[in-house]
């Protein structure tokens, strides 16, 4: 019944909305304008992990599946790279130091993969990864008980992340 | 000490399978169900109570494999819960047929009801009634046993598959004295072919005893149903089960392990060939894993009970040849400075000289936990250099665990790419916990399953291995099929 009373309205009150839409067009214009500006200097980076949606546990996600996918070769790299370090085998360090150079490569390999969709996954999956990279520039600088050192604490960092990793993808 | 004793001893007497080194063995059913006249056709296998009544007549058939006598027993009790009162008794008969199936008994082919062996009647709700039930245990082997009822009020007595642990049956024998451990596999009830071995197989077991799930070990519907596993490994009899790690939630204490895993998969302990998991390291350096097992669990380094490497192996009599099988520690993190994965580290150089040392064995698999492949998250690309190792040596399956799930593979190459002779993963994950799902499904990924409990029953010969999944009744599912060695 409203509707209809509204509909019998005078024709010359029926002029002012058409106005007034020009108005607020003009405003949402503007609006946009300003957050299409915002967004070129302060909008996210790549890197940033997007905001996490409730849904199912991380492990059964295809976009959490896709980022283990992609950095499998990096992290097995990293993996073979580190045993001359550990098994204490490596020799002599320094800038042309074949087992620094590869370490230090396979190290940053991984750091520069792209955020894991979940935060806290990201978190745990680069657990020791800053004490290998600093155990790398210690290797490079011909540091060998500090690389060892280094790597070890990273190593440790890792593992102890191993579990907590797990039981993020669990949901838990 | 004195408390893990305690918690050994609770367990010999409240096992569902049998518990041969006590002078009392409590059984459960390893089958039950009933039938009905007015539902000739009908099944009731599952369902979570039996049934007696006189109109329409309704008729429940229990089965218990006893197992770990040594003379026959002193007395042999049936106890049954009535949820009823009643003033009219309950008959325990005699059923010299043992072949029915819990899946399969309807009243048209129902065995014969015998004699009647002892009756009782219940006075109360929720009344445990008893029926010396003596003259039918006289040795080791199967025993059926029917309830009936002249009454006309019907009475569902708590199945085997009742969530309420403490109302299901049980049979519980005196022996009269300490009984001898039996060394050797108790008789199966399915035919295994001459020349070939029976494994069982599944991981991610066991939930721990506070868990608000547990539920005095019996579980919910969905959640930590080791006990139902447990049974369907005790009728498949195997003659080793290979555990597949996470056997022990939530963090592999060894508390846990002596209370839940010892009252569910314990039974099979002497034929256990277990495989570490993530959430064995949950205590520290997996030493409640590693002190439950002893010596089995690593037996590359005796007497070693906290962060040992935990990968091994050991051959599987089939005919006269054998199975070759290599288990790895997939916590390529926890081992060997923590690269215990990569190429070099001890444990690749031990696979390698393992495999090759074994090349001429002609069918060999290899056990993890973590699978390499996986239609989730739930695996690890950490073990890749192993299993370029294995697809370098020929090696026919990899059986895994960890996604709570059931999931298997066509033959691939390490690098997952389809081949006839590459390597056939089988993830087994469904031993009990829970259930996980799956994200994107892989590209030679050939069956997925989830939301179902069960095992999986392995044949090896000597050219090759065939499968069969093994389901929770209250959860079907099935694939079958079999493979030559490469």
């Amino acid at each position: 019944m409203d509707a209809i009373t509204r509909t019998d309205q005078p024709l010359t009150r029926r002029r002012r909305p058409v106005r007034t839409a020009a108005y607020i067009a003009v405003l949402i214009a503007a609006v946009a304008l300003l957050a299409v500006m915002i967004s070129m200097t302060t909008g996210p980076t790549p890197s940033q992990p997007p905001a996490e949606a409730a849904g199912p546990p991380p492990g059964n996600r295809a976009d959490v599946q896709r980022w283990f996918k992609a950095r499998e070769k990096a992290q097995i790299e990293l993996n073979d790279a580190l045993v001359p370090i550990v098994q204490k085998t490596i020799g002599n360090a320094g800038p042309s130091s074949a087992p620094c150079r590869r370490l230090n490569a396979a190290v940053i390999a991984l750091k520069a993969q792209d955020r894991a969709p979940v935060a806290r996954i990201d978190e745990l999956a680069r657990a020791g990864l800053d004490k290998i990279e600093q155990a790398a520039t210690a290797c490079l600088a011909g540091d060998v008980a500090g690389a060892q050192r280094l790597a070890a604490e990273g190593l440790a960092e890792r593992a102890d992340a191993s579990l907590p990793l797990d039981e993020a993808l669990e949901g838990e | 000490m004195v408390l893990a004793a305690l918690l050994l001893a609770t367990a010999s007497l409240t096992l569902g399978a049998p518990a041969a080194h006590a002078a009392t063995i409590t059984l459960s059913p390893v089958a039950d169900s009933y039938v009905r006249a007015d539902q000739p056709t009908a099944n009731f296998g599952t369902t979570t109570s039996l049934r007696v009544d006189n109109d329409p007549v309704s008729v429940s058939y229990l089965k218990f494999d006893v197992q770990g006598l040594t003379a026959a027993p002193t007395r042999a009790t049936l106890k049954v819960v009535s949820p009823i009162s009643s003033t009219t008794p309950i008959n325990a008969k005699s059923v010299a047929d043992t072949t029915w199936t819990e899946t399969g008994v309807t009243y048209n082919n129902a065995p014969p009801v015998g004699a009647s062996l002892a009756s009782d009647t219940p006075s109360t709700t929720n009344d445990v009634l008893t029926f010396d039930v003596t003259s039918r245990v006289t040795g080791n082997g199967l025993v059926s046993i029917a309830l009936d009822t002249t009454s006309s009020t019907s009475k569902s007595p708590p199945s085997r598959e009742n969530p309420t642990v403490a109302y299901r049956p049980q049979l519980v024998i005196d022996t009269g004295t300490t009984a001898t451990p039996t060394p050797t596999p108790t008789p199966t009830s399915t035919a295994t072919p001459a020349g070939s071995t029976v494994i069982a197989l599944a991981g991610d077991v066991a939930c721990g005893t506070t868990e608000a799930d547990y539920n005095g070990g019996n579980g919910t519907v969905d959640k930590c149903r080791a006990m139902y596993t447990a049974d369907l490994i005790s009728s498949m009899n195997p003659s080793r089960l290979f555990a597949m790690g996470d056997l022990q939630y939530n963090s592999g204490s060894l508390t846990d392990f002596n209370g839940s895993y010892q009252n569910s998969w314990g039974a099979f302990k002497t034929k256990t060939n277990p495989v570490v998991g993530n959430h064995e390291y949950g205590t520290s350096g997996a030493g409640g894993y590693f002190s439950y097992f002893g010596d089995a669990a690593t037996p590359r380094q005796p007497g070693c009970r906290k962060d040992c490497d935990g990968y091994y192996s050991f051959n599987v009599p089939v005919g006269s040849s054998n199975w070759h099988i290599a288990v790895i520690n997939g916590e390529c993190t926890r081992i060997n400075g923590g690269v215990g994965c990569a190429v070099g580290s001890p444990q690749y150089n031990w696979l390698k000289a393992d495999l090759e040392g074994n090349a001429a064995t002609k069918c060999t698999a290899v056990l993890t936990h973590k699978p390499r492949w996986s239609s989730s998250s739930f695996y690890t690309a950490e073990i890749q250099p192993l299993v370029d190792l294995m697809d370098a040596n020929k090696v026919d399956l990899l059986l895994a665990g960890h996604a709570h799930s059931y999931e298997r593979f066509a033959p691939q190459t390490a690098s997952g790419s389809a081949s006839s002779t590459g390597i056939r993963q089988i993830t087994v994950g469904t031993g009990g916990r829970d259930s996980q799902g799956f994200g994107t499904v892989l590209p030679n990924s050939v069956v997925q399953k989830n939301h179902i409990f069960g095992v999986m029953k392995l044949t090896l010969n000597a050219t090759g291995y065939s499968w069969s999944y093994i389901a929770d009744p209250t959860t079907p599912f099935s694939d079958s099929g079999n493979g030559n060695c490469v």
